[in-house]
């Protein structure tokens, strides 16, 4: 299936979350937009997350039996959210879906999809350690990529570089 | 025959007269056993410098120890993050007096350019190193080098003094400090903590 039948079905089967789609934008020579390239996406609700990819598993004419990755984007400073992405891979039926879920950054707090596909545990770690983000219901929520105790969120787009690290001048 | 001078009656016998200085340097200069703390890239270069094309054993280097308590050069060959540091300097700490620091290519010797939070921006502010090397990565030829330059620092030291007055200062950067221990919890308050840590908000109620 290509995204409109993906799209179509989820519509059909009335997916917990889905709030609509997105399609990428053609260049425009004219104007000088570059277009936004990438997948069209399928924009779901955060708290509906793990609802939402429960179904995408389990449909029979979607069976996304695969989450190829899932990331966290933080697209400006001046931005009011961050963007969670869910890459799903479907092996039997040959197809691929982007989910993105707007999260507000003043309580980025997130279900956790790991109880549908477990892989998403790693990535839920590291989402957690370099945005900040709390993934509710994780069964280990410990940092994967960052020392236990290290301060901030890296990849947030206002994070400042620490001072000092163990008394030792990061400068 | 009777008209051989006494140092020449020695060495007859089998003696040889130097300095005891010279003798220890002499020993070390030409044993350095290197510790390799290959850390990424740099690591690949470092392999090609022991093995047979660049033969670092014709310089008395070769004998690449894993275990830091039989090693005293320390080679590091790559990118150090901070949580890797602790490590680095355990290692260190672990190898027995005397001991040099080689940082091979600028990711060891200034963070190069990873200018980043992940990277300790030099490893000079946890270890005393002792040769940098350029290049990203150095030719192994260049670190040759290092080590002949090495050589010629050695030459110069002067051990026994060092042993009879004990040893010069300790360089103590980082040492006692880097207590990072992997999967303990650290105590927090709420204030010590960064906006963005998922502890903050834990803590906050919300
Ligand atoms: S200096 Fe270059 S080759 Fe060496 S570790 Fe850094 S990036 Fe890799």
């Amino acid at each position: 299936m290509d995204f409109q039948g993906i799209y179509d079905r989820l519509r059909a089967i009335e997916a917990p979350g889905l709030e609509g789609c997105d399609e990428p934008r053609p260049a425009n020579a004219e104007t000088k937009d570059k277009g936004r390239g990438g997948d069209p996406f399928c924009l779901v609700t955060p708290a509906l997350l793990p609802a939402f990819l429960e179904v995408c598993r389990d449909d029979p004419h979607l069976s996304f039996e695969m989450a190829a990755d899932m990331t966290a984007t933080d697209p400006g400073k001046d931005e009011e959210h961050l963007w969670v992405n869910v890459q799903l891979l479907s092996v039997s039926k040959k197809h691929r879906l982007a989910v993105k879920a707007l999260l507000p950054k003043a309580s980025p707090v997130l279900p956790t999809t790991s109880g549908v596909y477990r892989t998403n545990q790693w990535h839920e770690r590291e989402c957690g350690e370099m945005f900040g983000i709390t993934f509710e219901g994780h069964p280990d929520p410990r940092n994967i990529l960052l020392p236990d105790d290290w301060v901030g969120a890296p990849l947030r787009k206002d994070y400042e570089f620490p001072r000092e690290y163990h008394g030792i001048s990061c400068e | 025959m009777g008209s051989l001078k006494p140092a020449d009656e020695a060495m007859d016998a089998g003696f040889l007269a130097t300095r005891v200085d010279a003798l220890i340097n002499w020993g070390r200069k030409n044993s350095l056993w290197p510790m390799p703390l290959g850390l990424s890239c740099c690591g690949i270069e470092l392999m090609a410098m022991i093995g047979p094309k660049f033969d670092i054993s014709r310089f008395g280097a070769e004998a690449a120890r894993f275990s830091p308590r039989q090693a005293d050069l320390l080679i590091v060959a790559g990118t150090l993050t901070w949580k890797m540091a602790h490590a680095a300097r355990t290692i260190y700490d672990q190898m027995p007096e005397p001991k040099w620091v080689i940082a091979m290519g600028v990711c060891s010797s200034s963070g190069g350019m990873y200018d980043s939070y992940a990277v300790v921006q030099g490893v000079d502010s946890i270890l005393p190193v002792d040769v940098y090397v350029p290049g990203c990565p150095p030719r192994p030829d260049a670190v040759i080098d290092a080590i002949l330059k090495l050589q010629k620092r050695i030459e110069r030291e002067s051990p026994l003094k060092d042993i009879l007055s004990g040893p010069d200062e300790v360089d103590e950067r980082g040492s006692g400090q880097l207590t990072y221990q992997p999967n303990r919890a650290v105590e927090r308050t709420a204030g010590d903590l960064h906006p963005h840590d998922p502890r903050a908000s834990r803590e906050d109620g919300a």
